[in-house]
Formats: structure tokens, sequence, C-alpha cells
């Protein structure tokens, strides 16, 4: 069976614009923090071999930017109502397979978390077929 | 229950498994505050709690998306330390940004330092900034458990048997106070904090007794209190700082409490008394453990108040049967405690084991002698003690009177359940 990559985009309600402040947002204690790792370990676990570990991924809380014609802004931190937290490559068989692994993620299961799946093609994927 | 010392954080060069050790997030937590609010001052506090909740956030949502990193405790500190530095950056027009400040935010990644000796010594110095004898006994307590052991304010305040508000209240003062300090006074080595050892020995004891005096003590939360103060006292003891009889004995102490914690329940959770506890279910290792430090806590002159409630405890932990308890020892112990430390509660005590020694009518003359103070003349144990040595006595009415208040007085289900144990065999007699 042939199978598919996808990209996981993981967003999760921003953090809080000011230190200190009273946070509306998620605000897990260490000890939740815990347990959502634990949920995620038993994730992966679950999906092992479909989950592509990548080296690298989204320095935390830094060295970001959002470009427009207009302005160059200080990241997508202070206006956006959630932002984009790290992503992840997935080899999947169909993309319902894929949304169902991602339906499992404990992301979904934090307040404002969520995954957006996108499938991934390469240019063979454009190409004609030959023959026939 | 702590054992020993458990490792504090592997800052193996292999890449980290994706198990992580028990309470991994709020002890990383605590050291992050340790490490930050001794590098950026103690008056900034809450910057640093809020710079270790943001960086372990991240850690839970980016380790398990890629390849974890070789060492995690400098993952950690590295992005919480950006996060303070863009706080202090943002909040430039409030605070004067110290050069320094500066400096240490153009450092490259590889002069940012995490180096496990000092880490330790970190938590030993802010475990010594919240005992801080400008700060209420209750507040210190708050403060450490806050920043220390990473709990929450919700979380603290379930183990406290307090309001959510309250501990947020408390929590604020506190912070308040560190933030009154000069900055120039503000990152004390932990060497001139030394002086504070008493209050610091206090406030682990207080944190212990929260933990194993509770009513409650079938609760896996209450029984936490009690490793994190057995945890931070082995890290005391170990430190040149740290290093002091008193501390020993106050360790001893809470191995040879904690050597019962289990034998203290029946099958429905319910709290067993001394006489009805299952000694084979007493934990032998953790005695060991508690009569090791206790021969330790022997060396030199002094002796704490922590000595006599160890020695008492190991009389306990000893004896192989209730009947068999070094009675005389005991109350002596408890003598020796109520001249250290003077209070109508030792009395109680001493009565108590007067009572098993000499007979319940000595115990009886003992608490007769004394007068029961108003701060304690709601407390159930006053009269649940008058009510069993008056049973014991047989005088079977005073028992009845007083083990019926002790019943109205009882502030849990398992104290209350024990007490009407007492009382059915009273009647029963009667």
């Amino acid at each position: 069976m042939s199978t598919t990559k996808f990209l996981f985009l993981y967003r999760t309600l921003p953090e809080a614009p000011q230190a200190g402040m009273a946070l509306g947002t998620f605000q897990p204690s260490p000890q939740q923090m815990q347990e959502m790792w634990a949920q995620w370990s038993a994730w992966k676990a679950k999906f092992k071999g479909a989950i592509l570990e990548n080296e690298e991924n989204m320095k935390p809380g830094g060295g970001a930017a959002v470009c427009k014609a207009s302005a160059v802004s200080d990241g997508p931190y202070i206006e956006s109502k959630e932002i984009l937290g790290g992503y992840t490559f997935i080899q999947a068989d169909s993309l319902a397979h894929a949304i169902e692994i991602a339906r499992e993620c404990p992301i979904t299961r934090q307040a404002g978390g969520s995954v957006e799946v996108r499938e991934l093609v390469g240019r063979e994927y454009f190409q004609r077929k030959s023959g026939s | 229950m702590s054992r020993g010392t458990s490792p504090e954080h592997g800052g193996a060069t292999t890449p980290a498994p994706l198990e992580l050790p028990e309470h991994y997030f709020r002890h990383e937590f605590g050291r992050l505050v340790s490490v930050l609010s001794r590098r950026y001052g103690s008056h900034r506090i809450q910057l640093c709690e809020d710079a270790a909740q943001a960086a372990l956030l991240r850690a839970v949502q980016l380790w398990p998306a890629s390849a974890q990193p070789n060492d995690r405790g400098a993952w950690l500190y590295r992005v919480a330390s950006n996060h303070l530095l863009d706080a202090l950056r943002r909040d430039r027009r409030n605070e004067p940004y110290p050069a320094e400040l500066e400096l240490a935010a153009e450092a490259s990644p590889a002069d940012e330092v995490y180096l496990e000796s000092e880490v330790k010594d970190d938590v030993l110095r802010l475990l010594f900034v919240c005992a801080d004898p400008a700060l209420a006994p209750e507040s210190q307590l708050v403060l450490a458990l806050k920043t220390l052991c990473g709990f929450s304010t919700a979380e603290i305040a379930l183990r406290l048997f307090q309001s959510e508000e309250a501990v947020h209240k408390r929590l604020q003062r506190a912070r308040a106070k560190l933030a009154e300090q000069p900055p120039d006074l503000d990152t004390p080595r932990l060497e001139q904090l030394a002086d504070r050892l008493p209050s610091v020995l206090h406030a682990l004891y207080l944190l212990f007794n929260e933990g194993y005096s509770s009513g409650q003590p079938d609760q896996p939360i209450r029984r936490e209190l009690c490793e994190e103060s057995i945890r931070l006292a082995l890290l005391l003891i170990t430190h040149p700082v740290g290093s002091a009889p008193e501390a020993d004995a106050l360790l001893a102490l809470m191995y040879l409490h904690a050597a019962r914690f289990d034998a203290r329940l029946d099958v429905a959770g319910g709290l067993l008394t001394l006489e009805e506890q299952d000694r084979s279910r007493w934990d032998g290792e953790l005695i060991q453990l508690g009569v090791h430090y206790l021969q330790r806590a022997a060396r030199g002159e002094s002796f704490s108040r922590y000595h006599a409630e160890a020695s008492i405890a190991a009389e306990h932990c000893l004896a192989p049967s209730y009947v068999q308890t070094r009675w005389e020892e005991i109350t002596r112990s408890y003598e020796l405690l109520d001249r250290i430390s003077p209070s109508p509660l030792n009395t109680l005590n001493r009565a108590i084991a007067l009572a098993e020694w000499q007979g319940a009518s000595a115990g009886l003359t003992l608490l007769a002698a004394i007068e029961r103070p108003k701060w304690l003349s709601a407390y159930y144990l006053w009269d649940a003690t008058l009510g069993e040595l008056h049973r014991r006595n047989g005088d079977l009415s005073h028992a009845t009177t007083h083990l019926s208040r002790a019943l109205e007085l009882a502030p849990t289900h398992a104290e209350r359940a024990l007490l009407e144990r007492r009382l059915k065999a009273c009647r029963k007699s009667s």
C-alpha cells in the first residue's frame, strides 16, 4: 500500500503578551503538564512509525516576524488568537488515516489547541500519466 | 516516599527517552525559578515564575513533536531565560534595564551555563529566601510550595485546605515583600543566608506536618507534601549550610513518621491508632533511614525539639508491640520537648505516654494540673484524650461526655469514625 506524507501544524493559544499578566489562556500547572506529557507519549507510541521525528523545530518564543507590505511586526504573538507551536511530518495511508491520528493528538484536548492536517505531494503528482 | 538522593536531572549527552521522571515538570519548575532568581534577583520572583512556566509549556508542546534535546535542563533554562529577558525589554519603560542584563541578553548560547552543582545551590538558596523571617510562616510555606515545589495556586489551596483566593493573596504579599528589598542586597549568596537555618528547618517541619497530620492521609496529594519536605531536607543536609545536628534530627523525624504512613489506615481509609496499627506494615527501610539520621543528629551538644520528637518516633518504630513500648523513655522525651518548646499540646502527649506508663489516673492528674488554653477549646484531640483516659479509669460518664464532645469537633470523617468506635465501646460497657 502506498503511503502519503502529511504535515501536522500544531496551534495553541498564545502566551500572555506581558509576563505576570493574569491569563485567560491555557495555563496548566507543571503537574498537569506532566499528565499532558504522558498523553503525548501514549499518542506517539500508538502511532509509532507514522509519526516522523524532525531534527529541528520552531525556536520557542522568539525569532519570529510577520512581514506585510505595510509593516514588519514582531512575531505573531500580540495580535493572533492562536499561534503555530510546532510541526511534524506524518506518514499515513490516506487522509482519513492522517485525520484519525490527528484527532487523537493530545493537543486537541487543550483549550484552544488544534492540529491542521495538510497533505504533501511532490512534483510527480502533477505529471501526466504516460501510456495506459 | 523519597529514600535517598534521586538524580536531579540527567544532563545526558545521548538523546533522552520519552519517559520523564516522576514530578519532572514540578521539580524542573523549582530548579528554573531557583536559577533564574539567583541570576535576575529574587525581587523579580514573579517574572522568574512566569518564565519557568512558559518554558515548560513550550517543552510539552515542542518536545513530543520533534527530536528531544540532549540536555533538557539546558534547553529549558535557555527558553526561560529568553522569555524573561523579552519581558524585561518590554518593561523597560517601567523598570530601568540594567546593563548587566543587556549583556546577559546578548550572551551567546554557549555562555549560558546550567551546571548541576550550581542548580543545587540555587535551589537551596531559594529555600533560604522563602524562609525570610519577615514573612509569616504560612507565607513562607506557600511561597516555597509555589516556587520550589512547582504547585499551582489551586493545587496549594487543595493541599493546605485553604481557599484559592487566600493562597493567591498570601503569595502576592510574599512576592511584594521580596520585591521591596533593595536590588543591591537582592542576590545574597547562600552562605550569607546561613543564619536563617532555624527558620528553614521550621518551614520544612511545617510542610511535613501539613502532609502528615492531616485527617485525610489516604489522599496521595497530602503525601506529596511529605515527599517534598523530605526531598528538600535531603538537599539541605548534604550542603555545608545545612550541616547541623538539628537538620539531621528533622530528617530522622520525617522518615520515622513516614515509615508509618500506610499502616495508619484501615481498608476503608479510616485512621488507626498506634495501638491498632499492624506493625508489620511499617516500612523497615524508612525506619532504618530514620534511625541512621537520628544517630548522626546525636553528634555535638545540641538537643532540639526535632531531636526530642525524632527520639519519640524512634521509640514507637522500634517497639515490638504497643504494650512493649518503652513508655517511660517516651514520657521523658515529651518532658524534654515540653521544656524546649513549651506547649499544652506537648503536655497532652506527655499525659498520654504517662498514662501508658503509670496508668490513666497519672495522665489525668497531669492534665488536671494545667489549664486548657482557649485556643485549644475546640481541639477535638484534647477531649478525645480525656474521654479515653476517663474510660480506662472506669469513669464512663465523664468518658462519654468528652468523647461526644470530641465527636462534634472532629474535623474529618476518618477521625469521627474512630471516635464513634470508642464511644460505642464505652456505651456497651456502661
